[in-house]
């Protein structure tokens, strides 16, 4: 039965070392401890009372069937029986989970059961009244049956005083007891279970005291430890995301901590440093002594701060700024200490670029070969450089702060009154003349120029100036000098006009010259073209009467034959002669004509210079046709419109050939297609007039100027020289002739030449 | 046909000298030399010869240069020239000079010089 009720046990529920075994009802599970101790208790003592009363109930049947001793034994075996089923009902009870019921039911009961074998007892007063003892045991369990209502105990203890003067009441006639006997008995037992009752209660009061004491103390620190918890974190979390490094190591200087930003900082993985110190790591050799020297004074309370250089993982090495502080544990003993570490290499390289800046300032002022001087706007000294000291004499010391009227470097203030009025106006003094006394007293020409600027948020007035005293007594020798010189200078200027004025007669003499020799030049080259063009020409000449002479002995040839056999067959066939006459008359033209281009060309190659031939214009014109003829043929009608009259003109005969042939050749040139050359000849005067008109494609008007002028061709490269026109020129001016052109685009061009005629 | 004319004709080319006697053999009494020194042993042999034409080019002694030496021999006789080439101012001077009577370019009309002859000769 009693495993039956037992639950499962839970691990680890009960404390190890609790005197009471290890049982558990499921019903107690959320109930106080004392409860459960309780509980337990109860079951085990329930369990006991039940074997002992079985074992009674067994001993008393075994005894009334052996002997019939015992007269009242069905009360006993009853009796016996209803307190068994009384303990299994607050057995039941009590795993019901109904505790209070089971036990004030069980002490009940078991009061009951005394005080019903006191009553029924007939046995010797000393034996019926000494079970008394057993109620006060009883009533000594109260402490475990009470344990929320106190006036419970008080209960108890009343209705068993009342009972027990029932009891005493009613032995007193049973078994003949005194008065004396029945007062002393009721006063001793009412004494005990009275203050068996205080005990009780106080022992209750007490315990129940104690308990709301402890579980007051426990919610207290539980409460405390909570806040202590929140306040770690935030903490924890506060250094863990400081953007300073934090590190924090023990006495020992044994690193106990590290936040993120330390790992991050440095590249240490949190195994290379926890555990290890300070300087099995980070801190570079050189700077131990100091770390460690800072650490010893946290140690006294004291805080501090140290820039340090630390290595990283990857051997770099970073400035920081440490500060650092020391903690101390619960009973204020030093425990350690905490520190930060600021990243300052941003903040040295600023310091290092406002240090050269510094220096870089210091070192332009200091090496500027001008005195230069810093004042504030009342005039007061603010900074002068060397140079300005040996200037004036005054050390910087003696400067700072004062104005230069206080040091006497100007006699009054009006003057400084005015520059400084000037500066306050314009912001600036350019190139200012003054004199300053130094401090022995000594005038001083300065030259100076001065800037009001903004220093530090101050406008203050920088100034440099130069001592002109060496330069004022330059000047002087210089303005000397110069008088001198421009003495000098007015007499060799006098000689010098003369002498330009000779030079530059000899000079306008050589251009003249020059500008002959070019006319010359210009001349020669023309000339030498010209020469070149005759030569061709006189060439062309020599080989075509070599030609000539060459064709025309075969032509005679023919002619000869010709005339023979005309002869011949007139005299011996004349019949025939009819019949003949065309092929015959064929034969004489062809010789005919072959023998004017022949002559022709005899007439061009004419290459005497002298202008003494008579020379008939007609006849010139006509050659000049025939040698053109070939490419004039079927394409260019020639119209001759030549006067009735012959014109016979005093020249060279050759050359005024080659003049028109070149005037026929650009005409015929001039007509792309088809077209009509008219030459006119007519009496103008003392002059035969020609005449060359063309329908050609004419030229411009601007360049209408320049076709006489040497080399100017319209011909692409290789067809023409550019010379024929001019040559022509020259020729007819040669032979005081006249030549005009005029021309219209697309229209055509008219020659007119005008030759004087020989004089009859 | 009249006989009577006696002409002395001078030229280097020998087809010239064919042709013209062809044609005015039957017109004059022809002697015919391809050489100026030629030319002058005929003079020297021939007294009948009326008249005197030469060529201007030929090796040797020219035209001109024949005639000179022929007028020498018979100043009295008509000399033509006879030329390929057109006049030059030696055969001009010539003509002015009277040592040349005419002178006829090549190719010359038979008619042209029969009837100077006749012209010259009368």
């Amino acid at each position: 039965m009693a495993e039956n009720k037992k639950s499962v046990s839970r691990p680890g529920e009960w404390k190890p070392g609790s005197f009471i075994p290890r049982v558990s009802f499921t019903a107690y599970e959320h109930s106080e401890y004392s409860i459960r101790l309780k509980v337990r208790f109860l079951f085990y003592l329930l369990i006991s009372l039940l074997i002992g009363v079985l074992s009674t109930l067994c001993m008393d049947l075994y005894l009334h069937t052996s002997s019939s001793a015992r007269i009242n034994f069905i009360g006993i075996i009853a009796a016996q029986v209803t307190l068994f089923g009384v303990l299994l009902i607050c057995l039941y009870f009590l795993r019901k989970g109904r505790f209070h019921i089971a036990a004030h039911l069980l002490t009940i009961a078991t009061l009951t059961t005394i005080w019903g074998v006191m009553f029924i007892d007939r046995s010797e007063p000393i034996m019926q009244l000494d079970t008394v003892i057993l109620i006060c045991g009883v009533l000594s369990m109260l402490p475990i049956v009470v344990t929320k209502k106190v006036q419970a105990i008080i209960g108890y203890i009343l209705a068993n005083i009342g009972i027990l003067f029932l009891l005493v009441m009613y032995k007193s006639v049973t078994a003949n007891l005194s008065y004396v006997v029945c007062v002393e008995y009721l006063t001793d037992s009412i004494i005990a279970l009275v203050f068996i009752g205080v005990v009780v209660y106080n022992n209750f009061s007490i315990n129940s005291r104690s308990i709301e004491k402890a579980e007051a103390d426990i919610k207290e620190r539980e409460a405390a430890e909570s806040a202590l918890r929140i306040s770690e974190h935030k903490y924890r979390v506060l250094i863990e995301n400081l953007n300073e490094a934090t590190v924090l190591i023990d006495k020992d200087e044994v690193i106990q901590f590290v936040n993120k930003k330390f790992t991050e900082k440095l590249g240490y993985k949190l195994d290379d440093i926890i555990g290890r110190t300070t300087f099995d790591t980070f801190v570079p050799e050189e700077q131990k002594e100091l770390v460690h020297e800072a650490n010893s004074l946290r140690k006294f309370g004291i805080s501090s701060q140290y820039e340090l250089t630390l290595i990283n993982r990857d051997g770099e090495q970073i400035p920081f700024l440490v500060s650092g502080a020391p903690i101390k544990d619960g009973d204020e003993i030093f425990s350690g200490s905490i520190a930060t570490l600021t990243d300052i290499t941003e903040r040295k390289k600023i310091e290092d670029s406002i240090r050269a800046s510094e220096e870089r300032f210091r070192l332009l002022i200091e090496s500027s070969p001008f005195a230069i001087s810093v004042t504030d706007i009342t005039g007061k000294y603010l900074l002068i450089n060397t140079e300005y000291s040996l200037e004036f004499g005054f050390s910087q010391e003696e400067v700072i702060g004062k104005t230069p009227i206080e040091l006497g470097m100007w006699p009054t203030e009006a003057q400084m009154q005015a520059i400084y009025t000037g500066l306050s106006e314009s912001g600036k003094i350019e190139h200012y003349e003054t004199t300053k006394f130094d401090k022995n007293g000594t005038e001083i020409p300065i030259y100076f120029s001065s800037r009001l600027v903004t220093m530090n948020g101050e406008p203050v007035v920088l100034s440099s100036l130069v001592n002109m005293t060496e330069k004022k007594k330059a000047e002087q020798v210089l303005e000397r000098y110069r008088e001198n010189l421009e003495q000098l200078v007015k007499q060799r200027t006098e000689e010098l006009s003369e002498a330009n004025e000779e030079l530059l007669s000899i000079n306008n003499e050589l251009l003249a010259q020059r500008e002959e020799l070019q006319n010359a030049l210009a001349e020669l080259h023309l000339a030498q073209n010209q020469l070149i063009e005759a030569e061709k020409m006189a060439s062309v000449g020599i080989l075509a009467a070599g030609i000539a002479h060459e064709i025309n002995n075969p032509l005679n040839f023919i002619l000869g034959g010709v005339a023979g056999i005309e002869d011949y067959i007139q005299e011996s066939m004349p019949g025939q002669m009819e019949e003949l006459a065309p092929l015959i008359s064929g034969i004489k033209m062809g010789v005919e004509r072959a023998s004017k281009i022949v002559t022709s060309l005899n007439h061009f190659s004419r290459s005497t210079d002298a202008l003494d031939e008579n020379c008939d214009v007609h006849s010139v014109i006509d050659n000049c046709l025939i040698m053109l003829e070939n490419t004039l043929k079927h394409r260019v009608k020639i119209t001759r419109d030549y006067s009735d009259v012959r014109f016979f003109v005093k020249g060279n005969e050759g050359k005024l050939h080659q003049a028109i042939l070149n005037i026929l050749t650009n005409a015929n040139q001039a007509i792309d297609d088809e077209g009509t050359i008219i030459i006119h000849t007519l009496p103008d005067g003392d002059n035969v007039r020609i005449e060359i008109i063309d329908t050609g494609e004419g030229i411009s008007s601007a360049i209408l100027d320049k076709i006489f002028d040497p080399f100017f061709t319209t011909k692409e490269p290789g067809h023409g020289t550019g010379l024929g026109l001019s040559i022509t020129y020259n020729i007819i001016k040669e032979h005081c002739g006249k030549i005009f052109v005029s021309s219209e685009t697309a229209i055509g061009t008219r020659v007119m030449i005008l030759l004087p005629l020989i004089k009859e | 046909m009249e006989k009577n004319i006696t002409v002395l004709y001078v030229d280097d080319e020998p087809v010239n000298l064919e042709i013209f006697e062809f044609y005015m053999r039957r017109r004059f009494n022809l002697f015919l030399a391809e050489s100026g020194a030629r030319g002058l042993e005929i003079l020297e042999r021939e007294k009948d010869i009326s008249i005197v034409l030469s060529d201007m080019k030929m090796p040797g002694m020219n035209g001109l240069e024949f005639i000179t030496a022929a007028s020498h021999k018979r100043p009295e006789l008509p000399f033509f020239i006879l030329t390929g080439y057109d006049i030059t101012p030696q055969i001009a001077q010539a003509i002015q000079a009277g040592l040349v009577k005419r002178y006829y370019s090549k190719p010359y009309q038979m008619k042209e010089i029969e009837a100077g002859i006749r012209e010259a000769v009368a």
